[in-house]
């Protein structure tokens, strides 16, 4: 840290520390807040741009860590906080969640075409793939009619 | 319109069993309709970009429900094969002991 950066901080602690107790706790509060604040706005900025980058399919598939930084970015994130007021938990709106859903769903099912890709190229008579026709009678269940 | 060959994995197959008995009727009709029309407005195409999916392949997903049916197209063959079944998550356990019970 800079030498004017040091000397300005312990002015500002210095002005802290003649606060009372219970006035230095409001400033602690007000303080988070504000930081939370500051952070949501850019959580917002980026969630758009994920979002934007889902919805037109250019999300690009990575690695966990590049996983969590897209969940961090997400638009309706809202923290719930506690008695305190610091966060304990998050929100996002139900719409989010189905695309977070979606785009895990389009991970988990590029990493099975992935397995499946020696079958596919083999075809499915190779394969040793079964005849829908010669098998379905076993997909009935027993005593169930359920209206389509 | 042309009819196509459908095939379905052995393990897809094996797996009807762990699915419940209305979803597994839902998926049974869904795989049959397949047979006419693999596009359904409830499927889409997978992106299968920097895959080496062979020519003429199709990779598609199908949403019923909370389960999702996914397969293969391939028009110049005329068949469509069952590839999976997926629950989408989040998952309520609710089939718990059925799942230890595959495990013992």
């Amino acid at each position: 840290m800079e030498q004017a950066q040091m000397s300005m901080l312990q002015q500002a602690l210095d002005v802290v520390e003649k606060l009372s107790p219970e006035d230095q706790e409001t400033l602690v509060e007000l303080i988070w807040r504000r930081l939370v604040e500051r952070r949501r706005a850019e959580i917002a900025q980026n969630a758009a741009d994920t979002l934007q980058a889902v919805r037109e399919g250019q999300a690009r598939y990575g690695a966990v860590e590049n996983l969590i930084s897209g969940l961090d970015i997400l638009k309706s994130v809202q923290y719930v906080v506690n008695q305190k007021g610091k966060p304990a938990a998050v929100q996002i709106d139900l719409e989010v969640w189905e695309s977070l859903l979606d785009w895990l769903e389009d991970l988990d099912d590029r990493a099975l075409v992935q397995v499946v890709l020696p079958r596919l190229r083999m075809g499915p008579e190779k394969a040793g793939a079964l005849l829908w026709d010669e098998v379905k009678a076993e997909w009935e269940v027993p005593g169930s009619e359920i209206a389509r | 319109m042309t009819r196509r060959t459908l095939l379905i994995e052995p393990e897809v197959h094996r797996a009807r069993k762990y699915l419940p008995g209305n979803v597994r009727q839902r998926v049974k009709w869904a795989i049959e309709s397949l047979a006419e029309e693999p596009r359904i407005p409830d499927s889409r195409s997978l992106d299968v970009t920097a895959l080496d999916v062979p020519p003429h392949v199709e990779l598609r997903r199908l949403q019923i429900n909370r389960w999702r049916i996914v397969y293969a197209v391939n028009d110049n063959e005329h068949w469509v094969w069952v590839l999976a079944i997926r629950r989408r998550p989040p998952y309520s356990y609710e089939d718990l002991e059925e799942l230890i019970g595959k495990l013992e």
